[in-house]
């Protein structure tokens, strides 16, 4: 199995929409980590460079996120928090 | 920035001069969660780094008090620390070239002595900040800046050299297993001796384009999990493994230097006294 997931799926209505998922735009790097580790469609790229040059990662669709956690791991620019609402 | 980050880092340093996707930030972020779930404080814990990608991106992010100190000294300035400040944790994050080449007499003998210090050695298996010559975490016949036909040397484990120098703690993870190496960086910062946590990391600028042909960070850290699990993504196996999980505990079982030399000193002064009166 692949650490990162290119395939993905909206999760089962009940288990998504309690989280709150925020990215500072402004640190991020673009590395693309939290996109591919996330196994649903939350995140996407903006197409508007960030102060260090870089297109950064947004928040998209928040109400997939099930709270795994991974995003908040994996990002090496300590960008992400992820919290139950 | 995220929650942690705020708690503990200074924010001027936030975000570090790292490439993207470098496994640094990563690794730090962990060590931030371990040190928050032992209820550590900033003044708690003394951050000290060398020279390199890991001392350059890590200096002086710690929001308590930090030293640099010169390529592979960390632990001599840390041995001086900690016998003036037996009480606080010291977390010495170094490189691999750091701790396992230029330092290895240093940390062999912080070993030997039961320093009690963490030293997390964040290996990208190169010196990267120079360029990406091959160092002596390089695996057999890779290819770096310094060995365009592959790494011709032996390998060399700096956990093994570590555990039979004496460390009472040793440990091996990598940047694809972030909740056993919150786990472990616990158990270390908890041994009131010597702790080694080796983990290994993605470098994409250097040892990635060099080594496996690629800067892609996906690839990179791609890589880095089929060799922790010894599978890649199509089942196949990997040409080799790392072992990682707790090599050696035997934490707290044996008396910590600055300890034994405080109370040395202590005896040496009752004797003196002693002997002073008529
Ligand atoms: C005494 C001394 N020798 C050599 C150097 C040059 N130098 C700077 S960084 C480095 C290698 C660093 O390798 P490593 O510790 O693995 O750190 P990385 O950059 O890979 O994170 C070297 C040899 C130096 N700064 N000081
Ligand atoms: S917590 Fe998990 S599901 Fe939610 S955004 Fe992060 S990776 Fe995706
Ligand atoms: S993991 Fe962090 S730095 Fe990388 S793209 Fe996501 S938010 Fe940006
Ligand atoms: S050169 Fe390699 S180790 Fe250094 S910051 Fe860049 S990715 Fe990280
Ligand atoms: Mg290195």
């Amino acid at each position: 199995m692949a650490l990162f997931k290119t395939e993905k799926k909206p999760p089962r209505a009940g288990i998504a929409g309690k989280w709150d998922v925020v990215i500072g735009e402004d640190m991020c790097k673009a590395c693309g980590f939290c996109l591919n580790v996330c196994p649903v469609p939350v995140f996407e790229y903006r197409t508007v460079p960030n102060k260090l040059g870089w297109f950064p990662m947004y928040v998209k669709h928040e109400e997939h996120c099930i709270g795994c956690m991974l995003c908040y791991q994996i990002c090496p620019d300590f960008c992400i928090d992820v919290a139950a609402k | 920035m995220n929650k942690l980050a705020a708690k503990y880092l200074r924010p001027s340093q936030i975000p570090t001069k790292a490439c993207h996707g470098c496994g640094i930030g990563m690794i730090e972020n962990w060590l931030l969660q371990a040190i928050d779930e032992l209820g550590l404080k900033q003044e708690d814990v003394i951050f000290g780094t060398g020279i390199g990608c890991v001392g350059r991106q890590t200096f002086a992010t710690w929001g308590g008090d930090n030293f640099g100190a010169t390529h592979g000294r960390a632990l001599a300035v840390a041995t001086g620390l900690k016998l003036a400040q037996p009480d606080k944790k010291y977390l010495i994050v170094v490189g691999d070239g750091d701790a396992a080449s230029i330092g290895t007499s240093h940390l062999i003998h912080a070993a030997r002595r039961n320093l009690g210090v963490t030293v997390i050695c964040e290996d990208n298996m190169g010196y990267e900040s120079t360029g990406g010559q091959f160092s002596p975490t390089t695996p057999a016949g890779y290819v770096t800046n310094s060995s365009p036909y592959g790494m011709v040397e032996p390998g060399f484990d700096p956990c093994d050299v570590v555990k039979a120098a004496g460390a009472t703690f040793v440990a091996e993870t990598t940047a694809t297993q972030w909740h056993q190496t919150v786990k472990i960086v616990k158990k270390a910062l908890q041994n009131d001796g010597f702790s080694f946590v080796h983990v290994r990391f993605p470098c994409n600028e250097n040892f990635g384009a060099y080594a496996l042909g690629t800067r892609d960070t996906l690839k990179n850290l791609e890589w880095i999990y089929e060799h922790t699990q010894g599978r890649k993504a199509d089942g196949s196996e990997t040409d080799f493994t790392w072992e990682t999980g707790i090599k050696h505990d035997a934490s707290n079982s044996r008396p910590e230097f600055s300890r034994l030399l405080r109370d040395m000193n202590a005896r040496v002064k009752a004797d003196m006294e002693a002997k002073r009166r008529p």
